[in-house]
């Protein structure tokens, strides 16, 4: 690959116990770019995910994020290099209202924190209210405007998918990792994950990585995509080359079939 | 609510200065029934701080009235509710210092009331007699360095909840609840036992003729009617009074803070509040060094008003007893806290001994009813000898039919405008 790398992840490997669940991935992701990671249920997927945001660390390899490496760094340490994230299994803080759940996010911004709250200074006063302004425009950016001072608990199934992507935007990063933003969702629901995808590039010029298991959202949104299996790497490049890369045929629908349909394709398409 | 005067507001203030008026001149003994009176010219305090459903403009002057004037005089009648107020309010503020830690940011701390007898050993180490051979020249303290020391009081147990909680912050759950138990009674037994090699706590004999604040001050107002210890208990009331109100503003302005949504976001969710950039350890340390704080403060007072402290005043008991009014009140909500810390108190120390007081009033004097005599009824039977059991029943009612506390906690919409101003 060319061009300006933002993510640079090499031979990342985990073992729990006897298991490698993430054994020498490589990933690489350009500035701007939106790339997709695939791969049957239990490929490695979402802990490759929790090896580079910090919540496991990993036993070798290296994850560049702008040149600064994540590994060895506690979560809200990968948060601050400017990696945000969302959950597979939705992760919002359900007693707090939408708008509150997206400040949280906002905290590492604020210089003034405690002894400015505590005496109400102006420097506080300020930056709490461009604080509330921000939140504010990035929910109008997921469209939940309407919906600031519910609780996120409350919200519909859509809804918090979206307001866990909005909180993770208020970290400002540079890259978004989203774990599974269609699952659970109708039709309807995944055209509308797809454009807000599109838009997170476009209009804020924000990177994404996602997990994703929707095909055709998978295959629409992303430049460059990457499969995983039983922890490794099988398999990457363009959505034509994957989709009709043996392997990854394999992968998902066994050997047999991958047989009848193998075509003479590029070993690996990297 | 609507602009004119509402209906309820008329009320509510009718009844406020009736039952004033009703404690100031009829009900100023300790009975059942002046104890009732002094309950019910509570139930304004509760009501008129309600600003959802009392106008703020009814209610500030309600409330101001009850606490800056019915209270004071009623207490200067009978110093015995000044004293009950007293003691709310020193348990009201470590009430909220207690919210902080559990209610805010969900750390279950078994041994919140170590903080306390941290600022009562040092105000009354600085400022008596025993102190002074420890500490020598300069010492004691005279009693006017109160408010110094109950300044410096707040660092102390803020640095020692931050060294307490330093290494068991790492922990989660029921092992931190466990940790806190621990350090809770390694204070108490400290205090114990810290009499040898160098008496510094006197051991359980405790420490006494600890020195009080404006003693000169009650000297010089005290008349025949009204003696100098009244004066001095209006005193420690003024002084009260006045850290509750620095405490619940405290509470609310960093309940709305970036930290208090910290705190918030910790509790729901650890591992998603570390994802979106908040550093797990800093953000509880310091919820457990506000909280400290609070309870330091708190403990500088406590000594004085005692003058007397010993390691009994700080044991288990008190922790749970700190946890028990925030659980019953509303964890996390502030209204919900006071009065959890209220009910509590004065269920403790009056309540129940009017009860009993009642009762052995009818069985000295023999009163039957439907024939069967009072003075048959076992001595046993005193309500104040079992005053931990209804308080548990009480709590176990609560928690099936009211788990989230008498006021549960609400979150508020922040709007672009009232950003940064809640107070």
């Amino acid at each position: 690959m060319t061009g300006d790398l933002l993510l640079d992840v090499a031979s990342l490997r985990k073992s729990f116990g006897g298991l490698t669940a993430v054994d020498d991935v490589t990933l690489q992701v350009e500035r701007g770019s939106i790339v997709s990671v695939i791969g049957p249920n239990g490929a490695g997927k979402t802990t490759f995910f929790n090896l580079i945001t910090g919540i496991y660390r990993p036993d070798l390899g290296t994850a560049l994020l702008d040149g600064v490496d994540l590994v060895g760094l506690r979560p809200d340490q990968v948060a601050a290099a400017g990696l945000a994230r969302t959950f597979q299994n939705i992760r919002l803080f359900a007693g707090m209202t939408a708008l509150e759940n997206v400040l949280v996010a906002r905290s590492m911004h604020m210089r003034s924190g405690y002894w400015g709250a505590l005496f109400h200074t102006r420097v506080y006063a300020d930056q709490e209210r461009s604080a509330v302004a921000d939140a504010s425009e990035l929910l109008r950016f997921v469209g939940l405007a309407e919906r600031a001072d519910a609780l996120a608990g409350s919200l519909a199934y859509g809804e918090q998918r979206r307001l866990e992507i909005a909180r993770a935007l208020a970290t400002k990063p540079k890259l978004l990792l989203l774990d599974e933003p269609s699952a659970g969702m109708n039709p309807q629901e995944t055209e509308d994950a797809k454009a807000l995808i599109l838009r997170i590039r476009s209009e804020l010029g924000i990177a994404v990585v996602l997990i994703e298991h929707d095909m055709r959202l998978v295959m629409t949104v992303s430049d460059h995509i990457v499969v995983l299996d039983y922890g490794r790497k099988i398999a990457e490049g363009g959505a034509d080359d994957i989709r009709t890369h043996p392997k990854v045929i394999e992968a998902y629908l066994g050997r047999g079939v991958a047989a009848r349909t193998a075509t003479p394709e590029s070993e690996e398409a990297s | 609510m609507a602009p004119g005067f509402p209906k309820r507001s008329v009320w509510l203030i009718a009844y406020t200065l009736a039952v004033t008026l009703l404690c100031v001149f009829v009900f100023t003994g300790n009975g059942l029934i002046d104890t009732a009176a002094f309950l019910a010219l509570l139930v304004p305090l509760f009501i008129a701080s309600d600003f959802d459903k009392c106008d703020p403009r009814v209610g500030m002057p309600v409330f101001a009235f009850v606490l800056l004037c019915a209270l004071p005089i009623i207490g200067m009648r009978n110093t015995f509710y000044l004293d009950v107020a007293i003691q709310v309010g020193i348990f009201a503020v470590l009430a909220l210092g207690l919210n902080i830690v559990v209610g805010f940011a969900g750390l279950l701390d078994l041994g919140f009331i170590a903080f306390f007898a941290v600022g009562a050993y040092l105000w009354a180490i600085v400022s008596s007699p025993h102190g002074a051979a420890l500490l020598g020249v300069g010492f004691p303290l005279q009693g006017d360095a109160f408010f110094v020391v109950a300044v410096a009081a707040v660092f102390v147990a803020a640095g020692t909840g931050a060294l307490l909680g330093l290494p068991v912050l790492r922990l989660k759950g029921d092992y931190l609840a466990i940790v806190t138990l621990g350090f809770g009674e390694v204070i108490r037994v400290l205090a114990n036992n810290l009499d040898k090699p160098v008496n510094i706590t006197n051991g359980p004999q405790g420490i006494a003729a600890i020195a009080q604040p404006l003693t000169e001050v009650a000297g010089a107002l005290a008349t025949t009617t009204a003696p100098a210890f009244k004066w001095q208990a209006l005193i420690y009331y003024a002084v009260v009074l006045t850290l509750v109100l620095v405490a619940v503003l405290a509470n609310r302005r960093l309940d709305s803070s970036s930290i208090g949504r910290s705190w918030l976001a910790i509790r729901e969710d650890e591992i998603a509040a570390q994802a979106m950039g908040i550093p797990l350890v800093r953000t509880k340390l310091i919820a457990f060094a506000t909280g400290a704080a609070f309870a330091g403060t708190m403990g500088v007072l406590f000594a004085a008003k005692q003058t007397f402290v010993s390691p009994e005043s700080f044991d288990f008991n008190q922790s749970i007893g700190v946890l028990a009014m925030i659980v019953l009140g509303g964890l996390g909500s502030i209204r919900g806290v006071m009065m959890g810390a209220g009910l509590v108190t004065i269920l403790n120390l009056q309540v129940l001994k009017s009860l009993s007081a009642g009762l052995n009033h009818l069985r000295a004097t023999g009163f039957e009813i439907f024939g069967w005599s009072f003075a048959n009824l076992p001595t046993q039977f005193e309500p104040s000898k079992y005053e931990r059991l209804i308080f548990g029943l009480i709590l176990i009612a609560m928690m099936l039919y009211r788990p989230r506390g008498l006021v549960p906690a609400q979150r508020r919409p922040i709007s672009a405008k009232n950003a940064g101003r809640v107070s």
